[in-house]
């Protein structure tokens, strides 16, 4: 099959503005992924295309990017996906995810989403000593079963730059790190809840969510993110965990 | 990199589902309410401060230009109240996520039932009005001279 590419395209170093480069690829597997199109582009026909990608298989979410209008994992995406059923020509719309600066390329600049995920403080805090016999401190399967779904994350900014509150102030701090919060808060061995739901109950916290779901469409993880950060809400309203 | 003009251009662009257009929706309708709260709240404040700028404006108000702003804003209050009692809906029971597409679609069928109706209602009133008026010889598009 024959695709059509329109890829947003920009050199900071000769460019004013971000123009369309237009590409056409032939004898395309319907199986293939935009990221092997990408590969194959790069390695064919522009050398100079710039993009970010690692493991290929959804895993080190490097590759977010937003393909016919709506993000997605370039490497999860398969041809078959984009195309209408039988037919044998598919056109293939590729842009930078949105609300963070574009470097060149697709690449983007994550910094900015990374201060936001280190802000609500990603990692485990339990000061207290570890049990007697020295191993892990246990946990009953409903008590793991309730954060299960956000330890999915794979911090791919898929999310956070799908949502339209973080496009209009990129000072929220975004589903994503909302989602990585609510793994801890929800955690019972964690012992800071409360220095979490400091940050995400700031005024640019989770009230800046306007329960719009494009996130939870958005997470090639599936994880269910329009839900965590409900949940969120739901404990600094009752402030019951 | 967050603008204003990338969020209101972005907004129609990207391809959400259901929920960034009930978003979007939503985010019109309220703007379009505030618009109308503050002329109402400016032009009634009036009735105190310049009665006679009160009457005229009051006349004014009854063009036809103004009655189909009218049922635009009845539109307005209509989904904006549908659409906000789904969200909050959503917020308190987190669990209903995956009901939020058909939840979405029930707010626009049940605005869509409420809004035809009395939009068509709404619009026959102002033919009447204006029959009305032509009948006494005075057209409703007229607007009277201001008071001073």
């Amino acid at each position: 099959m024959q695709v059509n590419m329109r890829i947003r395209r920009f050199n900071p170093e000769k460019d004013e503005k971000p123009y369309w480069g237009e590409y056409t690829l032939d004898d395309v597997d319907p199986n293939e992924s935009v990221l092997d199109l990408l590969r194959r582009l790069k390695g064919e026909q522009d050398g100079t295309l710039t993009l970010r990608s690692s493991c290929a298989h959804g895993v080190c979410g490097s590759d977010a990017m937003r393909i016919n209008g709506a993000n997605m994992l370039a490497c999860k995406t398969l041809v078959s996906r984009l195309g209408k059923e039988g037919s044998s020509e598919v056109k293939i719309q590729i842009e930078p995810i949105l609300g963070l600066k574009v470097q060149k390329d697709l690449v983007v600049d994550m910094e900015p989403f990374f201060d936001h995920y280190k802000s609500v403080m990603p990692y485990f805090v339990n000061d207290s000593p570890p049990p007697a016999d020295g191993r892990e401190r246990l946990q009953s399967i409903e008590d793991r079963a309730r954060f299960d779904d956000t330890t999915k994350c794979i911090l791919c900014a898929a999310c956070t730059t799908s949502c339209p509150s973080f496009w209009a102030n990129e000072k929220y701090v975004g589903p994503a790190a909302i989602v990585q919060a609510h793994r801890f808060i929800f955690d019972s061995r964690d012992q800071a809840p409360e220095e979490r739901l400091k940050v995400v109950g700031d005024t640019f916290g989770v009230w800046r969510c306007r329960t719009i779901f494009n996130c939870t469409n958005a997470c090639p993880r599936e994880i269910e993110v329009t839900k965590a950060i409900a949940e969120v809400k739901d404990v600094l309203a009752t402030g019951k965990i | 990199m967050s603008t204003l003009s990338l969020t209101i251009r972005e907004s129609f662009r990207y391809r959400g589902h259901s929920g960034q257009w009930s978003w979007l929706a939503h985010r019109i309708s309220g703007l379009g309410i505030l618009a109308f709260l503050s002329i109402h709240v400016w032009e009634t404040a009036m009735a105190n401060y310049n009665p006679a700028f009160y009457d005229w404006i009051v006349t004014v108000f009854k063009n036809p230009f103004f009655g189909v702003g009218e049922i635009f804003l009845v539109g307005a209050v209509l989904y904006h109240a549908f659409n906000g009692i789904r969200i909050t809906i959503l917020d308190f029971k987190p669990e209903w996520w995956q009901y939020q597409a058909k939840t979405a679609k029930f707010a626009w069928a049940l605005f869509l039932i409420i809004f035809i109706p009395l939009g068509i209602y709404l619009f026959l009133a102002i033919g009447t009005y204006c029959t009305e008026l032509a009948g006494e010889g005075s057209s409703c598009w007229a607007i009277p001279p201001f008071p001073g």
